[in-house]
């Protein structure tokens, strides 16, 4: 709390001098651009695919018959479920839940929190009486699947509001994208800028910029699909740095940079990775 | 390395050993065997202390940005030593430990002041 | 009865490739369930036949080694526009599950 207010402060104050998100997101795109001369930017949301021909190759022809698929008609089956008390998901959200993913994260000005996906399928169910559901894989996941289906060719959307805080949240996941930790001192932009399409042991390390798009993913090493947040955790034990929890407030603001820089890119999701 | 000479008037008690004589090096062994029983337990408090001091440093950069994985372990490992009486072993966990601990707090103080470097800045044509 | 086989089929030349998925836990065996610390029992398939119209184009023995959702493909010749394709498995519990599809 004291954390968020000071970094209000600071913001009020230094307004001007910083960017704003929509210069972040422009210097991003420009930075891969000027790294990548020869890459489609909006094939980033493809992840290592757009750098990796064999593996390129084999995605392709998994896309035919994607492992995902089971996840999204899991996920259908899942979201059209009646809560014990009459409700269902689709009164939760706009459009009844339908081709909506890609204005999440959003920040909700009446809370002063950031909203993801899967936290406010959770808010949905504990709203109306029910158990909120694990937020790593399984039911939670395949219902982001779902959802996530439903707004594939849809540009992400996501807005900050004119609200000190919402640019606060969104400063804070900046911070933290940009902050070394962990015993092998790496920062996200450290793999996933500076050495984007560089071979890491042998997968190719994917842009920051489409990362947001295509959750939640069906990863080969899980056999299993899983939200965006288990693979932070994942990322941070990588570099040897304490995990937080799943959609605990760095996490989801996190998120809500992430997906900021990937707006007006098409949504993809589910996806498969290895 | 004792070499007893059978040589008239010189008394056992003056023998040497290693150059000390055994009329001082007995009493010392035997001093010392009688006051290893608190050497144990004066170890068993620099293991405390090297313990709290670990876990405060470790605290200390939990509140300000991310723990290591490595020092839980190496805090286990201190409690196992400790527990079978290896306390030099323990102390030199507990203290990686909390060095752990340090090392994260360097990094996430200095991460504070210069992680704004890496942030991509917009060119525009003027 | 199994939960039904998800199949792809299409005829190229003279040569028709199948792609199929089904869903199926797969159990090895040694995974331990983690509320029970009781390995979770194996259930797994082991046998899968594949019929073109009646005659069988393709048998598989599958062991513990194979992996949640299983996904098959193969290829064989001799199928035209119309003909059946039938995808059958049977686990060690005793469970099928069969599906039939026709080639476009």
């Amino acid at each position: 709390m004291k954390r968020l207010l000071l970094t209000i402060l600071l913001v009020a104050m230094t307004a001007n001098a910083w960017a704003t998100p929509e210069d972040d997101r422009l210097a991003l795109r420009q930075f891969f651009s000027q790294r990548f001369p020869n890459l489609d930017l909006n094939e980033t949301i493809n992840g290592l695919y757009a750098f990796d021909e064999g593996a390129r190759e084999q995605w392709l022809e998994m896309e035919d018959f994607p492992p995902y698929e089971i996840a999204i008609e899991d996920g259908e089956a899942a979201f059209n479920e009646t809560f014990a008390n009459g409700k269902t998901y689709a009164d939760c959200f706009a459009n009844g839940g339908i081709g909506v993913k890609q204005d999440f994260p959003y920040f909700d000005t009446d809370s002063g929190e950031v909203i993801t996906l899967e936290y406010a399928i959770n808010q949905c169910r504990t709203d109306n009486g029910e158990q909120a559901l694990p937020w790593l894989t399984g039911k939670l996941a395949e219902i982001s699947a779902y959802m996530a289906y439903t707004s594939r060719g849809k540009r992400m959307s996501v807005v900050i509001p004119d609200d000190p805080r919402a640019l606060a949240a969104y400063e804070s996941g900046k911070e933290y994208y940009f902050t070394r930790r962990g015993q092998l001192e790496f920062a996200c932009e450290n793999c996933h800028m500076q050495s984007a399409g560089n071979l890491l042991r042998a997968d190719r390390l994917s842009t920051m910029l489409g990362q947001a798009s295509h959750w939640p993913v069906y990863r080969s090493k899980w056999g299993d699909i899983g939200t965006l947040h288990k693979r932070f955790k994942e990322c941070n034990s990588q570099v040897r740095a304490q995990p937080y929890e799943a959609q605990s407030q760095i996490y989801r603001e996190l998120e809500y940079f992430l997906s900021y820089m990937s707006n007006d890119l098409e949504m993809n999701g589910p996806a498969s990775r290895r | 390395m004792v070499r007893l000479r059978a040589a008239s008037g010189v008394e056992p008690m003056d023998i040497k050993v290693m150059n000390i004589k055994l009329s001082v090096l007995i009493p010392t062994v035997l001093a010392g065997l009688m006051l290893h029983q608190p050497a144990i337990a004066k170890d068993a408090e620099a293991y405390g202390a090297a313990l709290i001091k670990a876990r405060a440093s470790l605290a200390a950069a939990a509140e300000q940005v991310q723990l290591w994985t490595t020092s839980g372990a190496l805090l286990k490992k201190a409690t196992l030593a400790a527990k079978e009486g290896f306390f030099e072993q323990a102390i030199e966990y507990a203290d990686e430990a909390r060095m752990h601990g340090e090392l994260a707090l360097a990094t996430a103080l200095r991460e504070k002041k210069v992680w704004q470097n890496g942030v991509p800045e917009l060119e525009t044509q003027q | 009865m199994g939960k039904p086989i998800k199949i792809r089929a299409k005829i190229k030349g003279d040569i028709a490739e199948v792609k199929a998925l089904m869903p199926h836990p797969m159990e090895s065996g040694a995974r331990i369930d983690a509320d029970t610390g009781e390995p979770v029992p194996k259930h797994y398939i082991q046998e899968v036949i594949c019929k073109h119209n009646g005659n069988i184009v393709n048998t598989a023995y599958w062991g513990t080694a194979v992996s949640k959702n299983p996904y098959m493909s193969f290829k064989f010749k001799g199928a035209k526009s119309g003909d059946k394709l039938e995808i059958s498995w049977k686990d060690n519990t005793g469970d099928t599950s069969v599906t039939e599809i026709a080639f476009k």
